[in-house]
């Protein structure tokens, strides 16, 4: 398989005219330029991720509905959404925040409560991306199901668990949901099983609507 | 040491038992080709990733390494075969990656160039590998460079630790001392692809120190215009 470049010597090259010295040579300064770009800003970015991860910390640590708001208020910063580019626990905790408000909503318990720092959701988020992956590439069924184990021990709503999925970069999401219902519906949370069918139906491909509804209805006459 | 000819060793570089745990998880699963036998060399604390690589590579007596990162997994049951396959098609072949540069960008940023191979993040959906094996047919690409997620040997090369004291750079530089031996460095077809690499955001912060030290180190060897 070819990867093109994310940036190749093409777009240096004067139109209709082939690679020469004078283009390589406007990309390598190019490239000098953003290296160095990037190196005068490591201070300032360096900086504000401390400060901004320190700040949310603290917040989920006052474990008040409040003080979550007040983190997500953060998260939703122009400061904090240029950051993401640099630090992958700030990307990630974007779909905290989703999981929050879905959560806050139904006034149960949330994602906040279960964690005391930023990257304790990182790790949720990329041991649930393990689980699915497991799902995916049909792993023997005990593999499959340590994430039932996982999820009750972190209690982790099932908010949590669709939107990990729906965010992170697995694929054939549509199936991993089947056998998750599945696994939810052998601990008798239907209600549950029913609500991952239910989201996948709506955003997943358009494709699997037609065996994800029959799913839903066959558990549906099973409650 | 007497070299195993029927070994075949993973070496990983870990900081975290988290990621290690779900890369050896896969390993554990791979099939054994007859009569080899497969080791796991975690390395904690290493210096550098060039260090802890010659720390990995005078560790073991196996003859075949497999050098990856601990938030890599495998998920081609039949890796271990498959590799060896490839070895065998010529004995000139030294180094097999995953992902590599057919010819690296005088820049030395892989990524700056078309690079070839295959990873699940641009090919998720494929991922059903039952009756999948590589085949002589399916090819391979000679590269310059390969990515640092996973390299495999069958000789050893001691890896520039005295120029690569960080995190960057290791892998293009130890793709450039096997070519410089006269080793075919090889990308395989993958059909499917072998491995996943939950790298999340790249850090690039010594990346530009590293490139530069590349650039001079291998200057006569990168292509110009």
């Amino acid at each position: 398989m070819r990867i093109p470049a994310v940036l190749g010597i093409e777009s240096f090259c004067e139109k209709d005219k082939a690679a020469d010295a004078q283009a390589e040579a406007r990309m390598t300064a190019y490239v000098d330029s953003i290296f160095e770009t990037s190196a005068e800003n490591k201070p300032v970015v360096q900086t504000g991720i401390c400060a901004i991860k320190g700040k949310i910390n603290e917040k989920l640590q006052e474990k008040s509905a409040n003080a979550y708001e007040a983190a997500v208020t953060m998260t939703g910063l122009e400061e904090y959404e240029k950051l993401t580019g640099y630090d992958y626990e700030l990307s990630c905790f974007q779909t905290a925040v989703k999981i929050y408000r879905m959560e806050s909503d139904n006034h149960g318990n949330t994602i906040f409560d279960n964690i005391e720092y930023i990257d304790d959701f990182q790790v949720i988020f990329q041991q649930m991306v393990y689980y699915f992956r497991r799902i995916q590439l049909r792993l023997a069924k005990p593999l499959q199901k340590e994430c039932m184990t996982y999820i009750k021990t972190k209690r982790l709503s099932v908010y949590a668990v669709i939107q990990i999925l729906l965010d992170c970069g697995v694929g054939n999401k549509e199936d991993i949901v089947m056998v998750l219902a599945d696994f939810y519906a052998e601990y008798n949370m239907h209600k549950e099983a029913l609500f991952l069918l239910a989201v996948m139906i709506e955003q997943g491909d358009a494709s699997y609507r037609e065996v994800l509804t029959k799913k839903r209805d066959e558990y549906l006459e099973r409650i | 040491m007497r070299i195993n000819k029927q070994k075949i060793c993973f070496i990983i570089c870990t900081t975290s038992e988290f990621y290690l745990n779900e890369c050896c998880l896969y390993i554990n699963q791979l099939n054994i080709p007859q009569g080899f036998s497969v080791e796991i060399l975690p390395i904690y604390d290493a210096r550098s990733m060039a260090a802890g690589y010659n720390q990995g590579m005078a560790s073991t007596d196996a003859k075949y390494k497999v050098y990856l990162h601990q938030d890599v997994t495998i998920m081609n049951p039949n890796f271990l075969n498959d590799i060896l396959a490839v070895f065998k098609m010529d004995y000139r072949i030294g180094m097999i990656g995953m992902i590599g540069s057919p010819v690296l960008s005088s820049c030395g940023v892989m990524w700056y160039g078309e690079r070839v191979g295959n990873l699940y993040e641009i090919d998720r959906n494929n991922v059903d590998f039952n009756g999948y094996e590589y085949r002589k047919e399916d090819g391979m690409t000679d590269v310059e460079a390969v990515d640092g997620l996973l390299m495999v040997t069958k000789d050893d090369l001691p890896w520039r630790e005295d120029l690569f004291d960080g995190w960057d750079f290791y892998d293009v530089s130890q793709s450039f001392e096997f070519r410089k031996k006269g080793y075919r460095v090889v990308v395989p077809e993958q059909k499917k692809p072998w491995c996943a690499h939950d790298d999340g955001t790249m850090n690039l912060w010594s990346y530009d120190r590293y490139r530069r030290i590349f650039l001079s180190e291998y200057a006569s060897m990168i292509h110009t215009y």
